[in-house]
């Protein structure tokens, strides 16, 4: 070696001999130069260090880019939100010395709330093309809330208000937020901050515990989101929130709510495995979040919204996960389908007392219309009277309607067999007379409907021109328990006055006055609820009935 | 008190009474200088932790993007090591001035007499002046410079071509014509400062030392944003890589514009150095670097940075374009050839040396991914590329932002930033191009 690198020898840096200081010409190591230097590497050290926990703390493992675009939106964005928020308060301020000057009448509104709604949301996107909410969109939709002067509330709040242990302002709402992905958050609490409200994020544990994921939030974010104040966390289900096969055609559906197939075994699971599963699953959910979070998780959200009730989109849904998520979590969660059922959940709600249902607010929907839509579920107080607009709360549950010339025209659709609406907001009423003014053009018949709860729990006064029944359905279960028959016609000709009357037990249906029949034995669970009118004949596309005016007074 | 800068106070204990009150303003300004370029350090730095993972998602552009840190940074590390050589005056050897020039009247002049004013002993200067078959008035002012010169000087050689032969034969020609210990090339249109000759001959007492590369400024520095933009460049190429280069004794260019030789050395290599030919192609560019390239195959480079100089560059793009495109030639061919020797010197300036190549060659990969495939591919836009890209200029920009002092220094980091990303394409033209030898300096 020496000989092969003798003629360099000289240079002093060959590779082949050691460094000696003396070769070391041109470098200068002093104490001074080094100490500089470990201090900066040590500084450089500590701030990289901290900054990285910090970035595992605020945004998980999400990319560069994006916590970049999040960093960037949220300064720019909070600003903003300052200031409309602001200018809410000041709008606010000047509306209440308006108010204070025009009260109006005697109202037994005390000013709280008799219902609460729920809201949930899924991701919130920041200017992709999707169909998904947009930013834009959400801002718009909670800052009206909030001008409108809709207040969050918190998970435990809810649960005490349904128990009936505490009251709760009228205009108050549960916001929440489905699968606990980074879009529900990041671009969330900025806007949550400002208006001073909270929320409620159903984390599914498979993908936020123990995995790298830059979709879903990390444990280390939801450390990071229960600290800030403003969220808590419910539970989304284990292994239930993808679609599975439910048999050998690839036929995949919503696992909780139906029986799987058993690839292994060839056949689909027995109810016992069913039961067995989703109880697992639920319990395993509850535990590992506990357990990550320390905290205490009393609330589910049934993946897909859907708890066991066979709907267009899943017709073989079996019953069983509301027993199972009653069992395990005080409070479960499915998805509203405008129609069949009042959108906000009724205090002391006996029938259903730890399922509630959530509204899920349109991408397209407008700050106007979300708010229109609370205002019109808020609990009415008596007397009322009707058609005042056509967002005052008339829901459908079938046939058409329309609301035109300040009359309600109520028709089948044209092969259907007859309609069905019912007022939302008046889930509470107790006793009350309902008198509807109206004609019906095709000489069909009509009900009225009382002490309406949902599409399967209520009663009504069904008037024909042969005959007039008192019904009552109790969970689907359908029954006539009083009527009249064979001294008709009972309803006239042209335009008229039909009317139910609610008292306690009693119900009876009266035509122009005249009181028809009378049951004294309406089912103890029916004793409050809503009204509705319904119409129906045999004969396809037929059906309808004009109502030109709808009152109810109490009694 | 304890709000100030802490430089600041150290500065204030040490002025006399009277200051001791007076905030100095540029003082305060140039910390927060260093302080924003320790702050884009950590930005760097944290960038690289957080994109860590996606390191592993491609692990050849992973790897790229922390080598390339890895050595920007570590330029600044060793150049911080750089050494200062004290000027000993019982070491005085003599010098001869070499300057090959063609169709250069307007500077020549202006060149040559500063060498009647160096701050060095005069008998022990000698002067070639070489005019490479100029078509202009060169010879004329160089024969007039030259009468002016010979009062103080007694030796100044004027050598006339009436035919152009090309810079290295102009430089060879000195060589030759040479007698003194250290010949030192300045170019035509590069002038010295007084204290240049002895900064560069101090490093000479070393006998290791074969080549010293001085430091060159901008002349034409306030023209326009683009000669702005070389100031800066010129800067950072001598003060941070030559310095990190210069820690092993193994700078790997002495530019032709200010650099001393040992005459004992050149002699050995000078004729072999004339007809070097690259792949069958006289080599008629780059001389200053592949001579360098001789020298440090036995031995050593360094770089003075008091030996002070100026040059004119470029102020037209046109020109800087075919000027940077020359220097990727040669960079090339003596990359190229330097790789084949390069080893034996000290492994961290060896190793420094080959890990260049490698970010040199693989940029325009890079680059070409980040800027066309990826928008193209999948739609996604290289903005954190050029960011990064422009963090590392801009740490280049707060460095001499730092060190000179107020410039237009911010839009030279734009300028800068601009020219790399789109001269990237001249490396991988340049090597396709290798073998044609028009566009030469002469």
């Amino acid at each position: 070696m020496a000989v092969a690198l003798g003629s360099y020898q000289h240079t002093g840096f060959s590779l082949g001999h050691a460094i000696k200081v003396d070769d070391m010409n041109f470098i200068q190591i002093s104490n001074k130069k080094l100490f500089f230097i470990i201090i900066i590497a040590i500084v450089m050290f500590v701030l990289v260090y901290a900054t990285f926990s910090n970035k595992q703390a605020y945004y998980g493992y999400s990319p560069m880019t994006d916590i970049f675009a999040w960093m960037a939106s949220n300064t720019f964005y909070s600003t903003i939100y300052k200031v409309r928020a602001q200018n809410i308060t000041n709008e606010a301020t000047a509306l209440e010395v308006f108010k204070s000057n025009n009260i109006s009448g005697s109202n037994e509104h005390t000013g709280n709330a008799m219902a609460l709604p729920v809201l949930v949301y899924h991701t919130v996107e920041n200017g992709s093309e999707s169909l998904n909410l947009q930013r834009g969109a959400f801002e718009d939709q909670l800052f009206a809330l909030k001008k409108a002067g809709w207040e969050t509330i918190t998970l435990k709040e809810f649960q005490t208000f349904m128990r009936g242990t505490i009251t709760l302002p009228e205009r108050s709402f549960l916001l929440t937020f489905d699968d606990g992905t980074k879009n529900s958050y990041h671009p969330v609490t900025p806007l949550l901050r400002v208006l001073g409200y909270t929320g409620v994020s159903f984390i599914l544990p498979k993908h936020s515990i123990g995995t790298e994921s830059h979709y879903y939030l990390s444990d280390h974010e939801i450390d990071t989101m229960l600290e800030s104040g403003i969220w808590e966390i419910g539970s989304h289900g284990m292994d239930v929130h993808e679609y599975k096969p439910t048999d050998t055609k690839d036929t995949y559906e919503a696992p909780l709510v139906n029986y799987m197939w058993l690839e292994h075994e060839g056949r689909t699971e027995t109810r016992e495995e069913y039961l067995e599963r989703i109880n697992t699953d639920l319990l395993s959910a509850r535990e590992a979040l506990e357990d990550r979070f320390d905290v205490v998780v009393s609330s589910f959200a049934y993946p897909f919204g859907e708890y066991g009730r066979p709907t267009d989109s899943n017709r073989n849904a079996i019953s069983g996960a509301v027993m199972a998520a009653e069992r395990i979590y005080e409070t479960s969660f499915y998805q509203w389908r405008r129609g069949g059922e009042f959108s906000f959940n009724y205090q002391q709600d006996e029938s259903r007392s730890h399922l509630y249902k959530r509204i899920e607010p349109d991408a397209q929907w407008s700050g106007e219309e979300l708010v229109q839509r609370l205002e019109s579920g808020l609990a009415k107080t008596l007397p009322y009277e009707s058609p005042r607009r056509d967002d005052e709360g008339w829901l459908r549950n079938w046939g058409k309607v329309s609301f035109a010339d300040s009359v309600i025209t109520l028709k089948a659709e044209d092969f259907g067999t007859g309609g069905t609406i019912f007022l939302d907001g008046s889930g509470h009423w107790e006793n009350y007379t309902v008198t509807a003014r109206l004609h019906s053009p095709t000489n069909t018949g009509f009900s009225l409907l009382a002490r309406f709860k949902d599409d399967n729990n209520l009663a009504m006064c069904n008037f024909n021109r042969d005959f007039v029944h008192i019904e009552q359905t109790i969970s689907g279960k359908q029954r006539v328990i009083e009527g009249v028959r064979g001294a008709g016609p009972y309803v006239p000709q042209g335009t008229f006055e039909a009317q139910a009357v609610v008292n306690g037990r009693t119900i009876s249906c009266a035509i122009n006055g005249e009181v028809l029949v009378t049951s004294r034995f309406l089912d103890p669970q029916l004793s409050v609820g809503g009204v509705g009118i319904k119409t129906w004949s045999p004969e396809i596309g037929l059906a309808s009935v004009i109502i030109e005016k709808f009152t109810i007074e109490k009694n | 008190m304890n709000k100030l800068w802490n430089g600041d106070v150290i500065t204030a204990i040490k002025e006399p009474k009277h200051k001791k009150n007076k905030v100095n303003i540029d003082d305060i300004k140039t910390g927060g200088v260093w302080f924003a370029f320790f702050i884009i350090i950590y930005f760097i730095f944290f960038i690289k932790v957080l994109t860590f993972e996606t390191v592993f998602n491609n692990a050849f552009f992973g790897f790229y993007s922390i080598l390339i840190t890895v050595y920007i940074l570590s330029r600044f590390l060793l150049a911080y090591f750089h050494k200062e050589t004290p000027y000993n005056p019982s070491y005085e050897p003599t010098v001869t001035f070499v300057v090959p020039a063609k169709n250069e009247e307007d500077n020549i002049a202006e060149t040559i007499r500063r060498f009647g004013n160096v701050n060095y002993p005069l008998d022990k200067i000698e002067v070639v002046a070489i005019n490479d078959g100029s078509t202009d008035g060169t010879y004329t002012e160089m024969v007039k410079v030259a009468n002016e010169l010979r009062t103080k000087i007694k030796t100044v050689k004027v050598i006339n071509w009436k035919v152009n032969r090309g810079k290295r034969h102009g430089m060879a020609e000195g060589v030759k014509q040479a007698s003194h210990d250290i010949i030192i090339f300045i170019d035509s249109d590069s002038f010295i400062e007084s204290d240049c000759v002895r900064h560069l001959v101090k490093y000479f007492a070393s006998e290791s030392v074969g080549a010293v590369s001085g430091h060159t400024d901008v002349y034409n520095r306030e023209t326009n944003l683009l000669t702005q933009m070389q100031a800066l460049r010129y800067y950072i190429a001598f003060k941070i890589y030559k310095s990190a280069e210069s820690v092993f004794g193994s700078v790997t260019c002495c530019p032709g514009c200010c650099s001393a030789y040992r005459r004992k050395y050149l002699v050995e290599i000078v004729d072999e150095w004339l007809v070097q030919r690259f792949l069958g192609a006289e080599c008629t560019f780059g001389d200053d670097r592949s001579l360098t390239n001789y020298i440090i195959r036995n031995y050593d480079a360094v770089y003075s940075h008091e030996a002070l100089a100026y040059t004119v560059v470029p102020d037209n793009f046109k020109v800087y374009v075919r000027q940077q495109f020359r220097w990727k030639k040669s960079w090339i061919r003596e990359t190229l050839i330097a790789s084949v020797f390069m080893w034996r010197r000290h492994p961290l300036a060896s190793a420094s040396y080959y890990l260049y190549i490698f970010l040199a060659l693989t940029s325009p990969v890079v680059f070409f991914r980040a800027i066309a495939w990826y928008p193209a591919v999948h739609q996604v836009w290289p903005v954190i590329y050029l960011f990064g890209l422009f963090l590392m200029l801009l740490l280049h920009g707060l460095y001499y932002r730092a060190k000179v002092g107020p410039r237009a220094w911010a839009l030279a980091v734009f300028s800068f930033w601009f020219n790399s990303v789109i001269l990237i394409w001249q490396l991988p033209w340049a090597a396709i191009n290798i073998r044609d030898s028009r566009w030469g300096t002469r």
